[in-house]
């Protein structure tokens, strides 16, 4: 008993400890993730020089509301995030039609459904091989896609493993269910809407959410299939504001050097940033629940 | 603080891009050689207003002035940039800029954009456009992809139209030297019309700064060093003074980058000037064979001085992490705060950093010193035969090759009409609004003229030396650099000179200015010629990697990760990686076309 | 209801028809078909000496002229090393400390700070690249926030983004930074399923807390650690195109180019067509066996079926 006693009071004294450390880890990491956003908002709210100079990090230096206000002024960029809103809103749309009409026959056994293998087949070759980008640009150029709105939603359309993620989880839900639907003479298409999807919700939610993020975050379809800066999805956009620091100058003359500057500047590109998060930062904590119920049921993640 | 910068480089490349030139009557007259049946192949096909007997007789500036009966589309793209002149309405896009106006009012041709992608983005779309088998009408090209697209027979023949259409300006642009535009000629038919600069312009400077200076006891413009000896003996003295009055000695004395040879600004091209090594080109070594500059022994020489001066720390320690061509970029800030008294650079600089300096520090008092070398005797330089940059071509499809000329003919008229500063007077605001949408960048060819510096820096010369500072507008050279040189030469004289047109002033047009000495050395010293103006099949494949690999090994040789005694194995290595093959290519090439 | 097994049967039937599933798969057996299997005809670009004037049909066939061609690149083994390397710490960093950081939040006593940690730590994952890849490169800069740091503590800055030795480890650390969410809330999860009555009966015996972890919370999430990292390392070839990409310059090239940046590059940038095609069907075919065999060991392991 008193050996018991010795051992509790030893341990709730390293347990001090830890968890001592363990807070203040935690803590330092959380900053990690705070610190960035923080910077790119302070920053954006920074007179350029003060930006420019290294002086900013937590808090705005030279409180200035130059950068938004130059912003308001950019067409291309309100422009871009109106393309990515509604890319985000139909590819959406278009994703979860498809993973739900996908992944309901290829949830059916072997045995219920003698193709189901050839199709999985069909599909997972996917996963594994491309053709590359060029020849994937010249079919949607033969399709006449290019430069439309269609090549950020069609190309993307079929995500095979969000697919199989639903597919999973209609596996796992009971098969009396279905037992049951059978009875009562349902077709699959009943039994797919009116029994499985409101059964999902979780896993609708959550694959929702991947498509909405990934519609939202694509750039390098737009980068591509895009023929004017003027069609470019807001993080198309971002990324080649991001990319224009990279230049070869071997290639130029000094006539090309003397008038290369930099024309624009740190507090612009952070305001952009902020800006581009901002959507991201008041949806999520709102599907967060479902979120990470959804993970957890779909368990394997892309 | 940067608004000014940018602001005033709009104002530079306004004047030193903008405007195209003629005058001069150059001769060449291309495809001589070609018998005439086989240049005939799109001519023949195309709708001209005019019958061919009555063409014949048509001068080329008749000829250039032509509409065309029925609308004729041109296809074209872009790699985006904004326009560098401020005052261009921000709803101005390429498609609604005065070029694309006038070309359909004036010649019934109408400019279309396939497609218009951020510059950086030009590459990845023309090479996916590409391999999916289009080509626009009118491009212009790398001389890599003209090379490629050459082989492939993709590109049309300019031959006729050229002969038929270019007139003295459009000369002076294409082929200001009289040789110039055989840089296009392949097989005898003329492919691509050159884009060049001055050859003398890959030449380097040192910058000092008299005021500075006064103080390490340099008073006088002779005291300044002529060998590297007596270079690295000012440095030293710099290096246990404290000229920026921050407290402490043994900051670096000249600033320096990553960009190590060649950038204009901040490189260290001199020091490998002074001992004759370069780090590109191919030259004759005087047998009749091509040899590559980067790999010369003499390279060595000078990357073991550099090597010395970065343990003494003549220049940041990080220079390797440092860019003069970003934003905010801190190089460019620690000029423009009056840090150095040595900057090297090249003959435009004064136009920008200094002319910032300048204006921090009105008693700044940069002069362009002697050209180092090793022995106090010039050092012979290396410049290219062919200074092209880029090549304007059509596509073989395209049935309106003159087209081209048209265009480029108006752009030199229309940029040579509005930069008269009597035009500007008279104008109304309408033509304002015009002018100021006219973005000569957003059109697939461009109208320098590689002679007007030369052209404007004689000329000044000689009115400053019979001491006259009035102009009949007539005598003026014709290219448009010149009236931003011509204010800048009056407000000098007048004494109400400000840091923007001191810049353009001790750049251009001083006696003892960037041109001047660029000039001078370049008429003066021996030289070496940067033969090869061609890509051969090994470079389209291999230079990129060895570029690199040059660039990377130089690089840690200065700093020291790499010791010089590993030249050797650079060279062998640098063999390996395809420079034998492409040694054999040019030279097969060289022989073939002497 | 009840029904005899004769109508049972029939109404049963009707789900063993299976032309509905067939209409189902329509859509997306469609839209595969045009995006995916239209552009594997690309392949045939490997064994030409594709000239895009030329085309497909006309253009040169050489064989495996164009593989031997990408093996005597030496930025091709360059990349490919690269690949492995920084693939491989991604896979595993991105199992080792979203675990340590689940087990950290797991001994949390409030809710509230650990529900605080898990929603800040996932907001980046939601991030693309080409805003993240603007921040890192922003802090990382030479005048950025992490060297004004090192300043104000009176080191001397570092040029990260132009260091061989930094900025490898950067490209990874940022993406397990990003990343750290997801697997963390994967692995909370599994903790928090773990039957209780287990650390009741360890406590009765005298385990301490680290004799739990060890004992008990660590073997019952084993076979989850084991899948993810076997799954994990079926993606061995796939080191992140889209950030590296954005982040990386010429010259960490050495360190930090990996096989999709560096098909990009010889494809596009320099238009070397075929070669590209063949440097990525040579990556394709060595991944598709990285991945059958990782499909394979996570069933012969956990029975788990991805498909």
């Amino acid at each position: 008993m008193k050996n018991k006693e010795r051992t509790k009071i030893r341990e709730s004294k390293s347990r001090l400890i830890f968890n001592i450390f363990n807070y203040t880890l935690l803590a330092l990491l959380s900053i990690t993730y705070i610190f960035p956003i923080l910077h790119v908002f302070s920053l954006s709210l920074s007179s350029s020089t003060a930006a420019a100079a290294g002086k900013v990090s937590f808090f705005p230096v030279d409180f200035s509301w130059d950068a938004y206000a130059y912003l308001m002024r950019k067409a291309d960029f309100f422009r871009s995030v109106n393309i990515s809103f509604w890319r985000v809103v139909i590819g959406s749309l278009v994703n979860m039609t498809l993973i739900v009409l996908t992944a309901y026959p290829l949830s059916r056994s072997s045995e219920k459904f003698a193709w189901r293998n050839v199709y999985m087949v069909f599909f997972a070759v996917t996963m594994f091989i491309g053709g590359g980008l060029i020849p994937t640009y010249m079919v949607i150029r033969q399709l006449k896609l290019l430069d439309t709105f269609w090549a950020l939603i069609f190309p993307a359309a079929v995500n095979v493993w969000h697919i199989i993620i639903m597919m999973n989880f209609f596996r796992g839900l009971p098969s009396a269910v279905e037992e049951a639907a059978a009875i009562d003479g349902a077709s699959h298409w009943r039994i797919l809407f009116q029994i499985y999807l409101p059964m999902s919700l979780p896993s609708l939610a959550s694959l929702l959410l991947f498509c909405i993020i990934g519609h939202w975050n694509a750039w390098f379809d737009g980068m591509f299939y895009m023929n004017s800066p003027s069609n470019y999805p807001m993080a198309t956009y971002l990324a080649t504001q991001i990319l224009n620091n990279n230049r070869n100058i071997t290639n130029m003359t000094p006539e090309q050097l003397e008038k290369l500057v930099a024309l624009h500047e740190k507090t612009m590109r952070s305001a952009q940033l902020f800006l581009s998060i901002v959507p991201i930062l008041i949806v999520y904590p709102f599907l967060q629940k479902f979120f990470i119920k959804g993970i957890v049921i779909g368990s394997v993640k892309q | 603080m940067r608004r000014p910068v940018a602001l005033f480089l709009v104002v530079i490349l306004c004047i030193a891009l903008l405007f195209g030139c003629s005058s001069k009557p150059g001769s060449t007259d291309v495809g001589d050689s070609t018998d005439s049946s086989s240049s005939d192949t799109s001519g023949s096909e195309k709708d001209d207003s005019s019958d061919t007997a009555s063409e014949a007789e048509k001068t080329p500036d008749e000829l250039l002035h032509e509409k065309y009966p029925e609308p004729v589309k041109i296809r074209i793209v872009l790699g985006y940039r904004d326009s560098e002149n401020p005052d261009t309405p921000d709803s101005v896009t390429p498609e609604t800029a005065t070029a694309v106006k006038k070309f359909k009012e004036l010649f019934n041709i109408e400019l279309e954009y396939l497609w218009i992608v951020n510059t950086d983005q030009y590459e990845a779309k023309f090479a996916a456009e590409l391999a999916a088998g289009n080509l626009p009408d009118v491009m212009m090209l790398s001389p890599n992809q003209f090379e490629d697209l050459c082989s492939q027979g993709a590109l049309g023949d300019l031959t006729d139209a050229y002969n038929k259409y270019a007139n003295e300006s459009i000369k002076k642009v294409v082929d200001f030297d009289g040789q110039l535009i055989n840089a296009g000629v392949r097989d005898g038919k003329l492919y691509g019309l050159p884009m060049a600069t001055y050859p003398g312009q890959v030449t380097s400077q040192i910058y000092y700064d008299m005021n500075k200076l006064k103080e390490a006891g340099i008073t006088d413009y002779d005291q300044l060093p002529k060998t590297v000896e007596e270079f690295e003996a000012l440095c030293d003295k710099l290096l246990t003074m404290d000229l920026d009055g921050n407290g402490k000695t043994g900051d670096p004395v000249f600033p320096a980058n990553k960009h190590y040879y060649g950038s204009g600004l901040a490189d260290f091209s001199p020091v490998f000037h002074a001992y004759e090594s370069w780090a590109w080109g191919w030259f004759d070594d005087g047998s009749g064979n091509l040899v590559y500059a980067g790999i010369q022994p003499e390279l060595k020489e000078s990357l073991t001085k550099l090597n010395e001066w970065y343990k003494k720390g003549y220049f940041a320690k990080d220079f390797a992490a440092l860019d003069v061509w970003t934003a905010d970029s801190s190089v460019v800030a620690d000029i423009v705060a009056g840090k150095y008294a040595i900057v090297l650079g090249s003959w435009w600089i004064p136009n920008w950093p200094l002319n910032e300096h300048k204006k921090n520090d009105p008693d700044a008092d940069w002069v362009v010193g002697p050209t180092l070398s090793k022995d106090g005797n010039l050092p012979t330089i290396l410049v290219p035969r062919y200074p092209v940059n880029n090549f304007v071509a059509v596509s073989k499809d395209f049935k309106y090759p003159e087209a081209v000329f048209k265009m480029m003919n108006w752009s030199l008229e229309y940029e040579k009409m509005t930069s008269n500063p009597e035009w500007l007077e008279n104008a109304t605001e309408e033509q304002i609004l015009e002018k100021d949408s006219h973005v000569y960048l957003w059109l697939p060819y461009r109208t320098y003229c590689p002679s007007s510096l030369i052209e404007n820096y004689e000329f000044v010369a000689a009115k400053r030396e019979a001491g006259i500072t009035t102009i009949d507008p007539e005598e003026a050279p014709n290219n448009n650099e010149f009236w931003g040189s011509w204010s800048a030469y009056l407000k000098h004289m007048d004494g109400t000179e400000d840091a923007i047109s001191w810049g353009r002033y001790l750049s251009r047009l001083d006696p003892n200015g960037g041109v001047a000495k660029m000039f001078e050395l370049y008429t003066n010293a021996e030289k070496k010629y940067d033969e090869v103006y061609i890509t051969t099949p090994s470079m389209i494949t291999k230079q990129g990697e060895m570029d690199k690999y040059r660039d990377t090994t130089f690089l840690s040789m200065i700093m020291g990760e790499t010791p010089i005694s590993d030249f050797d194995k650079y060279v062998s290595e640098w063999k390996k990686l395809g420079g034998d093959d492409i040694a054999r290519e040019v030279n097969e090439w060289y022989k073939n076309n002497k | 209801m009840v029904y005899s097994s004769k109508e049972i049967r029939k109404k049963r039937a009707k789900l063993n028809r299976t032309d509905a599933l067939h209409i189902m798969l329509i859509p997306a057996v469609v839209f595969t078909f045009i995006f995916y299997y239209l552009p594997l005809f690309g392949i045939v670009m490997a064994f030409q000496n594709f000239k895009p004037l030329l085309g497909f049909t006309k253009s040169e066939w050489v064989g495996f002229e164009q593989f031997r061609y990408i093996f005597t690149i030496p930025s091709f083994w360059i990349a490919c090393r690269n690949t492995f390397i920084i693939a491989f710490f991604k896979i595993i960093l991105n199992i080792i400390v979203p675990l340590t950081l689940s087990l950290l939040l797991n001994e949390l006593i409030g809710n509230k700070f650990k529900r605080f940690v898990q929603t800040i730590i996932f907001i980046p994952y939601f991030f693309s690249w080409a805003i993240l890849g603007g921040m890192v490169i922003e802090i990382f800069s030479y005048d950025g926030a992490i060297n004004n740091l090192i300043a104000a503590l009176g080191g001397e800055p570092i040029a990260f983004l132009i260091s061989n030795a930094w900025f490898r480890p950067i490209i990874i650390a940022s993406d397990v930074w990003k990343n750290i969410g997801y697997n963390t809330v994967l692995f909370l999860a599994a903790i928090t399923n773990i039957d209780p009555t287990l650390y009741e009966a360890a406590v009765v015996d005298g385990a301490g807390r680290f004799k739990q972890l060890t004992k008990i919370t660590l073997p019952s999430i084993a076979s989850m650690i084991v899948l993810l990292t076997i799954l994990g390392l079926g993606g061995i070839l796939n080191a992140g195109f889209e950030q590296i990409f954005i982040m990386y310059n010429p010259i960490v090239e050495k360190t930090v180019d990996i096989i999709d940046t560096f098909v990009y590059r010889l494809g596009i940038v320099s238009t070397q067509y075929s070669a590209a095609a063949a440097a990525g069907l040579f990556k394709s075919v060595v991944s598709m066996v990285f991945v059958g065999a990782s499909y394979w060991l996570a069933y012969k392991t956990t029975e788990y079926r991805v498909f």
